[in-house]
């Protein structure tokens, strides 16, 4: 009779054999031009996504039934644990996100063949003979190197559970966006690949990547916010972002396509940056699966526990063999990867688009050799040496600052010409806004230079933002005779890429006034409190009433309930407590106490460090946070701009899909 | 209720002390300074500011201590790094290998800005016809804009 963990071992072995089988497949047709092999290996890859989809519903169904016979169900679950939870503990260890990996880049290689297939792209094959090389890797690894289906001797009456800190809605929408992220970014490399093999490097493979990068983009983005988001309302250490090697190494591959979704621009109009594409593309890739098993495997804590893992010295080899692959071909590919044409001026709009790269590339390069310095200092002094947040903030702190003005002077500049007087004068309500900002902030008593330059320059991008977005609609207005309502939509939705990345760049300006204020205004204070006594932490009064004792079996919590008020106004209440889980004593986890006050917009963030059980006192961490909630608002106006970019065309035209690309302009037609 | 006797209990020792310091606000705001300077050595990435581990709070009362007795923050940081191992200090030192992380963003931006300064300043051999010109920006949108 079979059980679940060999249905699980079944279905994974069937989908690497098929996997297998397609590359195999794709490679004979690639070299004997064999259409019908293709044909068959392009249908494999649909039959290993749905084995794979078997083996991921498996262990959801393991973990579902709590079958304590899998080690690894036994391991991540206990039966206090609800539904929800349990299930997203599928992806709580690293067995289990492996297949999780695997399953999404299964689905993802199979809809990105299918889909490139019929495009008719000559080179499909090595596009899909690229991605089920990947798959086969991972399944291998599942397969044979750490096994979430592997079964204990004796089933356990009770699991383990579930690391507490983990014990959030957070974790059932953060690692799988995340894990997502880092696994769409193999179809672009699959691409790129396949363009450098078929050598047609032009705008051909960069118009079919684009929604797969972007896809992979927003799901970075995404897991990046959730992250911030959780780590700043659950783990409870006052921030939302700390430069631990985790989030850096999910930061550096969301910068590297960053900069690649803005340099893909100049090379579809332009014809130039053909080489540095098809890097970027490559290296977003290489740099996920660092990122994924690398900060995983252990290699950070100790490079002694990095031969440890399993699976480290197999990726290892495998990121060497990809890397060394595709600069082998760049190079064999470099006479077709020149540029059609030349940059004619330094203020030109594309030359704009270099700079922005520059700056993106230079902020993900500090990054890397930040995270990966304590590793160096290892193998050359034997003692590790911390690389903390005060090297990031001093390095990208200017760098992020620099790409927030580019974000305001880009937009105004023209293509291929110079600053002309024409350009020069959209400068000047940005320009002007930005001095108005300053003169504001300094008279309203901020006294931090670098806090007030900081605000200018997001007044000068916002502006500026705001700007071309009025040119936009008066323009039509003015041409259509339209109401300014009309002109409105159909502004932001006639020419949505760009209007789109513009709400983007505003989402962007918006978190970057959240990060300034809660960076530079923050106030921190730990106050001791006997019941009903009250201090005084950054202009806020924070009245401790008392703490409230409950618990049931499995869960013990202490609860501090604490009034804030500012210069007597409407006092808010908050609880700020502990949670002590059952077999987990040693790691209570916080229950932070926020409030956002209005107007302020300031977060008085309260956490319970210490109490005593005798006489009823606390010692409380207060943190008052300024401009923290921007910082969300701005992560919805972001999303809000992805969304306008990703959207198909609902006043699109028709175009052949690859048609002529100096095809006559038309005014594009409502309702078309 | 045991377990979180017992967790009182330990915590209650530190609080005594954490506590006492806590009333000290001179103290108190120059130790935050100090204590984000230093990583908490048993957390993944977290400054002894940040962290809620026990060593952590640890180290905060014995920053406190330190101040009291007069010591000034480089002279505390030297003493940390002393006892728990250079490795602590989230900041690298300036000087020796630790200078390697600060110049190395610097060696790679510089040497980008060598590299964008020569694309946008070469002559261009001849003009180029450009396909695209500002009129048709708008529908070379809209066309890439189907493959999202």
């Amino acid at each position: 009779m079979l059980d679940l963990a060999d249905i699980g071992r079944i279905a994974v072995a069937l989908a690497l054999g098929l996997a297998v089988y397609a590359l195999g497949g794709s490679l004979v047709a690639l070299r004997f031009n064999a259409p019908q092999m293709a044909l068959s290996a392009r249908n494999a890859t649909g039959a290993a996504a749905l084995a794979a989809t078997i083996a991921i519903a498996a262990l959801a169904v393991a973990f579902m039934t709590r079958d304590f016979s899998i080690r690894f169900v036994a391991e991540n679950s206990s039966r206090a644990m609800p539904a929800g939870l349990t299930l997203s503990a599928v992806w709580g260890g690293q067995a289990g996100s492996l297949l999780y990996w695997s399953w999404i880049l299964a689905i993802l290689s199979a809809a990105a063949t299918f889909r490139v297939w019929a495009s008719g792209l000559e080179h499909r094959v090595w596009v899909m003979a690229t991605l089920m090389m990947v798959l086969s890797v991972f399944l291998g690894l599942v397969a044979f190197a750490t096994s979430p289906f592997e079964e204990l001797p004796a089933a356990l009456p009770d699991g383990r559970g579930l690391n507490p800190l983990l014990w959030d809605s957070g974790m059932q929408i953060h690692p799988p966006l995340l894990l997502a992220g880092y696994v769409s970014f193999t179809v672009p490399f699959a691409f790129a690949i396949g363009a450098l093999a078929t050598g047609r490097v032009g705008r051909e493979w960069i118009r079919a990547v684009r929604g797969w990068m972007l896809l992979a983009w927003a799901l970075q983005s995404a897991g990046l916010l959730f992250g911030a988001w959780w780590a700043y309302r659950v783990l409870g250490w006052g921030g939302y972002w700390g430069w631990d090697p985790v989030e850096n190494v999910a930061l550096i591959p969301w910068l590297v396509s960053t900069a690649y979704l803005h340099s893909a621009i100049v090379q579809e109009r332009r014809g130039m940056l053909k080489l540095w594409n098809v890097s970027l593309a490559i290296a977003a890739f290489i740099l996920a699966i660092l990122g994924t098993f690398v900060v995983r495997s252990g290699i950070l804590t100790s490079v002694h526990s990095f031969a440890k893992s399993d699976i480290g010295p197999v990726l290892f080899t495998f990121l060497g063999i990809v890397l060394l692959g595709s600069i082998v071909l760049i190079i064999y590919r470099l006479p077709l990867l020149r540029a059609d044409r030349q940059f004619e001026a330094a203020t030109s709009r594309e030359a704009g688009f270099l700079f922005n790269n520059l700056l993106l590339a230079t902020v993900a390069a500090a990054t890397f050799w930040g995270t990966m310095f304590p590793l160096i200092s290892e193998i050359f002094r034997g003692a590790k040496m911390a690389v903390g947040a005060p090297f990031y903030d001093q390095v990208n702190g200017p760098l992020i600052l620099g790409l927030v003005v580019l974000a305001g002077v880009g937009p105004l500049l023209a293509w291929r010409s110079g600053a002309s007087g024409r350009v020069l004068r959209r400068f000047i309500w940005p320009l002007a806004t930005a001095v108005l900002v300053s003169v504001l902030l300094v008279a309203l008593g901020m006294r931090t230079g670098l806090a007030v330059l900081a605000f200018s320059v997001c007044g000068f991008t916002a502006a500026s933002i705001l700007y071309e977005f009025g040119r936009a609609i008066l323009g039509y207005r003015r041409s259509r005779q339209a109401t300014l309502w009309t002109a409105t939509r159909r502004a932001l939705l006639l020419n949505r890429r760009t209007h789109g990345g513009y709400v983007v760049h505003m989402g962007i300006v918006l978190i970057a006034v959240g990060v300034i204020g809660s960076t530079f205004f923050s106030v921190e204070k730990a106050v001791s409190l006997a019941p009903g006594e009250s201090a005084v932490v950054g202009g806020y009064e924070i009245s401790f009433e008392r703490l409230v004792f409950s618990g049931s079996r499995d869960l013990e919590t202490v609860d501090a309930i604490v009034h804030t008020s500012r210069n007597g106004s409407t006092e808010s209440t908050l609880e700020a407590g502990r949670r002590i889980h059952r077999g987990w004593e040693s790691q209570p986890v916080s229950l932070v106490g926020i409030v956002t006050t209005l107007p302020r917009l300031d977060d008085v963030y309260v956490l319970l460090s210490n109490w005593d059980p005798e006489t009823g006192g606390a010692t409380l961490r207060v943190i008052v946070n300024p401009l923290v909630s921007v910082i969300w608002f701005g992560g919805v106006v972001y999303f809000g701009g992805v969304m306008v970019v990703a959207s198909p065309g609902v006043l699109r035209r028709r175009v052949p899909s690859f048609g002529p690309e100096r095809g006559a302009p038309e005014p594009a037609k409502a309702g078309a | 209720m045991r377990s979180l006797r017992a967790a009182a209990a330990v915590l209650l020792l530190v609080a005594l002390s954490a506590g006492a310091a806590a009333a000290q606000d001179p103290y108190e705001e120059r130790m935050w300074e100090i204590a984000e300077k230093v990583a908490c050595p048993v957390c993944e990435g977290q400054s002894v500011k940040d962290s809620n581990a026990q060593l952590a709070r640890e180290m905060r009362d014995l920053i406190v201590e330190r101040l009291r007795l007069g010591d000034d923050p480089d002279a505390i940081i030297d003493f940390l790094a002393e006892r728990y191992g250079e490795g602590i200090l989230m900041d690298p030192p300036k000087t020796g290998l630790g200078l390697g992380v600060w110049v190395g963003p610097f060696v790679f931006l510089a040497a980008g800005i060598g590299i964008v300064a020569y694309l946008v300043t070469r002559r261009p051999r001849g003009l180029s016809p450009s396909y695209v010109d500002e009129g048709t920006v708008p529908q070379t949108d809209e066309r890439g804009a189907r493959e999202g």
